[in-house]
Parts: C-alpha cells; structure tokens; sequence
C-alpha cells in the first residue's frame, strides 16, 4: 500500500493541485510485491482471453469492409508491452507517456483495462476533455465487461470531467463557408454547425480562426472548468484582395473600400450619364437645325401643311 | 445596376431624337400664254387691273371644304404678282409658271388647293392675304388624291386656261386629280404639266411608283 500511495502522491503532483484520482486499482499489480506481480499476470491472462470485441467492434486492423479483424498474437504481445510501459510510466510520474502507452495498448487489443487507464492517466493530467471522450466511450463499449465497482468509478469520473470541460462558442460565422478553425495552434474541424462551439480543458487558451483572402480572427484567454464563453468572430477581408471573396461579402467589401471595378463605381455612372446627356442634345441639336429626313424643298418659301391639321 | 436600363433609356432617346420624316410634293401652275398676257399687261401702273395669284394649301378633310372661306394665314404663300409678269419663276413661251413646295409629315393626307385670282383697281398683295374673300373673283379647285410619300419628292402640275367664277358656293367643283398623275419616283419624274396624259403608277400592279420605293 505504502507504494500505491506514493503513486497517488505523484498523481496529486501531476495534476499540480488537481483531486486525486484512483488509477492504480488496476494497476496494483504492477506496483507491489511479488503477490501484485501475480495479480498482474493473471490479469494480463483475463485479458488476453478477454473478448476482443465490444458492441460489434473488433481491436487489430480493419479489414477491407471496414470492420476489425482479431489482433495478431503479435498486437497482443504488443499490446501487453505497452501496458506493461503505461503501469511504468505512472510508477515514474510519466503521465503523458502512461496515456500513450496505453494509448497504443487498447489500439491494438482493445481492453477495457487499457483504455480505462488511460482515461485515469487523462485525467490526472488536467486532459479532462480527452479523459471525458475515453470513460464515455469505456462505458458505450465495455459497460458489460466492467465490475459493477469500476462502472460506478467510471461514472464518477465521467461526471467529473463533464464538469470541467469548458466551451468556446464562436458567432458570427458565415454559414455554409468553411473557417480554419484553431484552438491553441490545433486545427479544428469546421463541421458546419453555427455557432461553432470548440470544447476544450480549463486554462489558457488562444482560438484563431481564418478564411482565405481575410483577416485573421485571434482570441486569447482563460477559461474556468466548466465556464462556456461567446466569442464574437468578424472576419475583414483584406484590402489588397476584394475580388477573390465570396458573394455578398465581396460586394459590401467594395462598397467599404470604394473599389470593385469600373461599373460599380457612382462616378463611372455620373459620367456616363452626363456624356448621354451631352450627346443627347448634340444629336437634339443636330437633327433640329437638319429638319425632317425627306427631300429637300425647291422652294425658298414651302408650305407646311401641318399646320392646318 | 446593369447595362440594360441604360440601353433601353438609350433607345428611347434616339427615338424621341429621331427626326421626322416629310414627304415633298412641289405643285407647278403654269398659266396659258393667252391669260398670262391677259393678266399681266395692265401693269402696276393702271390702277385698273391689279392681279395676284394668290394659292392656299389644306388638308383634305372635313375641316376645310372649299365652299368655306379658308381664312388666309401668314403660312399661306405670298401671293404672286402677275403685272408685268413680276412674280412668275420663269416665262416660258408666255406662259408664265410658278411653283410651290408643299410639306406633308403624313403620307395618305390628300390635298386641296384653292388658286384665287385677286384683282381689281385697289388689289394689294397684303391685302389678297385678308380673311374676307373681296378680291375673289375668279379661282380654280384642286383636290388631289394621295400626293405625299414619306421621304420622297413629288410633282403635280396643271396648266390654267382660266378661272372660274365668281360661283355660289354650292356650284364648287374641284378638279379631282388622281394619283397616278402626281409624279415621283421615277427617272423622268419632273413637272407634268399636261393635266391628264401622265401615269405614275405601275401597270403591273397599280401601285404609285413611290410606294414601290419604301
């Protein structure tokens, strides 16, 4: 036990002030004394022997129908080095490397006990989105593998994250245009949806969001667990290149900077229709001191009989 | 905004831009050798005989029949001095000619013209000019059928042996002149200055040779 609380001593400093989290229930077995090393053989064996697929999912590749085939008994000597390293890396304060061990461990053998691990290993680190998706999916996939003790952790640590997973709500976006979306340097999927909410763990944060031939969009700021905040995004076009924007942005664009070619210039028009004017009453002029289109009359004096109708 | 409003707006400026269009009919009256010399011999002198040939033009209709008075208008012709033949354009074999060019804006308008011989020991040219017809002793009576073409020239001439008159209104009867004898739009088309022989219509077809044209 001595062992197991130092390891929930370094999850405490891992977590840099973070609640406590119980990760090492399934990883005794790799932190104590000789009768823990059995416990872990054992459980390496219930894995191994464990269903490899859950809710219609299989672990190891996928074949050409999309659907996984049975690991190799090379993925599964894989996967319990992985597990193997994951349980190290905790016992070293390796946070990180745990999740990635553990990580590639569930990958390849699709234990409910690697992917739980991980989840713990998450959530230590402060990952309360990454650790929220993985107990969700624990629990859609494994719920009927799992103690009804590690299901009820599992839930409690679910809600747990879920309260800590602060949101970004971005406004203003132009429907049906894809942004680049990033939070924190990380691309972001534009699916669409307005507004467009990125969800993401408390602290600092910097959301950038573009579109071709505009000007950036850049946020910074902290979010608190749980906090959901609006981000108003206004997208300018750049000066140097209107014309490439899409309607109607291009159009307003114009208008703003007083460019968009010839036609939609008011001066262009102004001009036009003065010269028409002018050429209106040169040809008025014109064809007034010509007279009618006819014959000319012999006569100095003719008679025009308009003037008796 | 498109270019289309502007080219339709162009298009109704041209159009109201647009000149019109006049047909031309140049009438000749030639006055026989005998009632040239007749009218013209008294001379300015002899306060006796003062003779104008005074000519009006109006439409056919039913506006100006010629048993009215057509009262006399400044855009009447001047009338024409026959004394010592001073008015007439030329002189030939003592006839003496005058001519007139009549403007019509519509083609089917038919013509009348009234030719008044004014005279008398007090006739004056402005006065031949006045409303009343006191000076009308004698005249002639010409209607004439489809004179005009748009934007050609026509010609109708008659040759005046002499005047009628003075008749009650009810015995006017112009000389009807039909279309076939104004001339125009053909290579000898010029003062038809016979009254009947000329026939300017084709043959084929009956058509005036200016209807042809347009």
């Amino acid at each position: 036990m001595d062992r197991l609380l130092q390891v929930e001593r370094m999850n405490i400093d891992a977590r840099a002030g973070g609640r406590y989290a119980p990760a090492m229930q399934l990883l005794e077995g790799a932190v104590g004394t000789r009768a823990r090393w059995g416990q872990l053989f054992f459980f390496l064996l219930a894995l191994w022997g464990a269903p490899l697929h859950a809710q219609g999912e299989q672990p190891g590749g996928a074949d050409a129908s999309g659907t996984r085939s049975a690991p190799s008994r090379a993925d599964l000597e894989e996967a319990r080095a992985r597990f193997v390293a994951g349980r190290a890396a905790i016992e070293a304060g390796r946070w990180a490397d745990a999740v990635e061990n553990f990580e590639r461990a569930y990958a390849l053998s699709s234990a409910p006990s690697a992917l739980y691990n991980e989840a713990v290993a998450l959530r230590a680190l402060g990952r309360y989105l990454e650790a929220r998706d993985a107990l969700r999916l624990l629990l859609r996939r494994h719920a009927d593998k799992l103690s009804a003790t590690r299901r009820e952790e599992a839930e409690r640590y679910l809600q747990e994250a879920e309260t800590q997973v602060a949101s970004v709500r971005l406004v203003g976006l132009a429907h049906a245009v894809p942004h680049i979306v990033r939070l924190d340097a990380r691309v972001v999927e534009d699916d669409g949806s307005r507004p467009l909410v990125l969800e993401t763990d408390p602290g600092e944060h910097v959301v950038e969001v573009s579109r071709p031939h505009h000007e950036p969009f850049e946020w910074h700021g902290t979010l608190e667990p749980g906090e959901t905040t609006t981000l108003q995004v206004t997208l300018r076009p750049h000066r140097s290149d209107p014309l490439d924007t899409p309607e109607p942005a291009r159009d307003r664009a114009q208008r703003r900077e007083g460019g968009g070619g010839l036609l939609s210039s008011p001066w262009f028009w102004v001009g036009s229709a003065v010269v028409l004017a002018a050429a209106g009453g040169a040809a008025w002029w014109y064809l007034e001191g010509r007279g009618p289109v006819g014959p000319t009359p012999l006569s100095s004096r003719p008679v025009d009989l308009g003037a008796w109708r | 905004m498109t270019r289309s409003p502007w080219l339709v707006l162009l298009l109704i400026l041209c159009h109201a831009c647009a000149p019109e269009e006049r047909a031309v009919l140049e009438v000749g009256l030639q006055l026989t050798s005998p009632l040239t010399e007749a009218l013209s011999s008294a001379g300015p002198r002899d306060e006796a005989t003062h003779s104008f040939l005074f000519v009006q033009f109006r439409p056919a209709s039913s506006a100006w029949p010629f048993e009215d008075a057509w009262p006399a208008d400044p855009r009447d012709p001047l009338p024409v001095p026959l004394y010592d033949l001073e008015g007439c354009q030329e002189v030939v074999d003592g006839m003496c000619r005058v001519a007139f060019s009549v403007l019509s804006a519509t083609e089917v308008t038919g013509l009348r013209v009234k030719v008044r011989l004014c005279g008398g020991p007090s006739a004056e040219q402005a006065r031949c000019q006045e409303q009343d017809e006191t000076f009308e002793t004698l005249a002639r009576y010409f209607e004439i059928d489809h004179p005009f073409y748009l934007g050609q020239r026509t010609w109708w001439g008659t040759t005046i042996e002499r005047f009628e008159g003075p008749l009650p209104a009810e015995e006017i009867s112009p000389q009807r002149v039909d279309r076939c004898e104004v001339a125009g739009c053909t290579e000898e088309a010029g003062w038809p200055w016979s009254d009947s022989s000329s026939n300017y219509c084709s043959t084929s077809n009956g058509r005036h040779f200016c209807e042809d044209t347009m």
